[in-house]
């Protein structure tokens, strides 16, 4: 049987539906642990890309429209 | 391992950003089972940013799409730009794609989640569809074709299927799809004729014959029949 604590990082960063709890339900600690990794550094990952994203197109944008574009994306601020 | 599982495993690592080999602890579940976590490791995904692809989204409306797509595909990976996908006006996206390369489409189409994107793909001109299918083909990505049948409409997906001449690359994107709407939906599509064609080929092949085999389970009576049909008819 698997130990809560050790399927707690999935558990947390994972909404799971019926079919997904099986599955996660059925790994191993060291398995659920793994896959917890790696979800977290795919999502650190993406983080990352997006606010470099967000930089990268400010940048490039027209300067006539920059302010607006960018207060838009950064939600109304600045 | 069957085509399916082997196919959910690349398509979570894709998402995950890790080799296939890493999740090899996962090839003991059913491929439905993969895939349940696979969009459920979606949406944490498209949630932690959701916030941020909609504002990229709304700043859009304020260039013309002229300049929107070419920035868009210079500026955004394809990552982000599927995030984006989902929260843009569907007409608005269809234009867009219009504008972008096929290539960069189809590096897109991979990291597309398959519900939320419906309503934008379904809107993509055939053209366009047809272009990023070629693509995707040259490339061998099944994967990802077979991953958005379920997104297409009955008119995009005829189109693909009449572009594709070569019964094996029909093969090989109908064992990969996983979600049994899709599956049949593409089925249904499928003319009599190229599915003898696909029979045929697939029977010379040792190892995806019983895959085939396989795949008549999954689908509804109705289809079976019509398979059954075509494999005698071959």
């Amino acid at each position: 049987m698997n130990d809560p604590d050790e399927t707690a990082g999935l558990d947390e960063q994972l909404e799971l539906g019926s079919e997904a709890a099986l599955l996660v339900d059925s790994l191993s600690p060291a398995e659920a642990a793994r896959l917890a990794d790696l979800l977290q550094e795919a999502r650190a990952t993406q983080t990352v890309d997006v606010h470099t994203a967000l930089d990268s197109m400010v940048a490039a944008i027209p300067p006539g429209v920059r302010g607006r574009v960018r207060k838009v994306l950064h939600g109304g601020r600045r | 391992m069957s085509l399916a599982v082997d196919s959910e495993l690349q398509r979570l690592a894709r998402l995950l950003r890790c080799r296939t080999r890493d999740l090899d602890f996962l090839g003991r579940f059913a491929a439905a089972e993969i895939r349940a976590l696979r969009l459920t490791v979606f949406a944490r995904m498209y949630a932690d940013h959701e916030t941020t692809y909609s504002r990229i989204a709304s700043a859009s409306r304020l260039l013309p799409t002229k300049v929107t797509a070419p920035l868009a595909q210079r500026r955004l990976p394809a990552r982000v730009s599927a995030g984006v996908v989902a929260s843009l006006p569907p007409d608005a996206a269809a234009a867009m794609s219009a504008r972008m390369s096929a290539d960069y489409v189809a590096d897109v189409s991979g990291f597309l989640h398959p519900v939320l994107s419906a309503p934008v793909l379904s809107r993509f001109p055939v053209d366009v569809i047809l272009r990023v299918a070629a693509v995707l083909t040259d490339r061998e990505d099944y994967d990802t074709m077979a991953e958005v049948v379920s997104a297409l409409s009955d008119e995009q997906v005829a189109a693909v299927i009449d572009a594709i001449e070569d019964p094996a690359v029909l093969v090989q994107v109908a064992l990969r799809v996983t979600d049994p709407d899709a599956l049949q939906h593409l089925t249904g599509i499928i003319p009599e004729a190229r599915l003898r064609e696909m029979v045929v080929w697939a029977r010379r092949r040792t190892r995806l014959w019983p895959e085939l085999v396989a795949l008549l389970g999954r689908l509804p009576a109705t289809q079976r029949k019509r398979l059954l049909s075509a494999a005698r008819a071959s």
